[in-house]
């Protein structure tokens, strides 16, 4: 995922939802795995991604 | 080094993964000691506003990370926003933003179709069960 590409590997589940994925940080030489659970589907409001200013 | 990513899809369908939990292992290499961490927590991951809020604790702080892919830098590198507490709450927030490559992926509908991806199989995992792999070739 890091570089300009690189392999990643997604898992999806039975009703094509991606549940996961694998890739590996050449930079660092370190797997990375990464899985989703209680996974929900719907809209998300513009507020959650309401950050403040950095100072 | 942010952590990161979520969420998709049949090959034309897309599924925005809104709110999801998420566990995020980060296997320590043999030759660094230094990078390693295991986190939790929850993540939003929202195709139509293009960011990525990733929730999680670990070691003793509280973190909060926003990314945003609509803005990037000229190298590709997508705006970072980490509000961090540690070590406990009584502690004052502190707020970083940067450029980042980022860990968590913003997947988009079409992810399938443009990165060229192939059905591997389906996979026993470890922490999901059966689940079908697909193999692609990520360009955040």
């Amino acid at each position: 995922m890091y570089e300009s590409a690189g392999p990643v590997t997604v898992y999806l589940d039975a009703s094509g939802i991606v549940v996961g994925y694998d890739f590996y940080d050449v930079t660092t030489r370190t797997g990375i795995v990464t899985r989703f659970f209680n996974i929900e589907l719907g809209e998300i409001g513009k507020e959650v991604f309401d950050f403040p200013e950095a100072y | 080094m942010q952590l990161a990513a979520a969420f998709l899809v049949c090959s034309t369908c897309v599924i925005s993964h809104e709110k999801p939990h998420y566990l995020h292992l980060i296997m320590i290499p043999p030759r660094s000691s230094s990078f390693s961490h295991i986190s939790s927590g929850y993540l939003y991951h929202s195709t139509s506003h293009s960011r990525v809020r990733v929730d999680a604790t670990y070691s003793a702080s509280i973190v909060s990370s926003l990314l945003d892919y609509t803005d990037r830098s000229a190298d590709n590198l997508v705006r970072n926003t980490l509000y961090t507490i540690e070590p406990s709450v009584s502690a004052a927030p502190k707020i970083w933003t940067g450029f980042v490559k980022p860990a968590w992926a913003l997947f988009e509908e079409d992810i399938l179709v443009k990165s060229n991806a192939v059905f591997s199989g389906v996979v026993n995992d470890k922490w999901s069960g059966a689940v079908a792999s697909v193999s692609l070739s990520f360009r955040s």
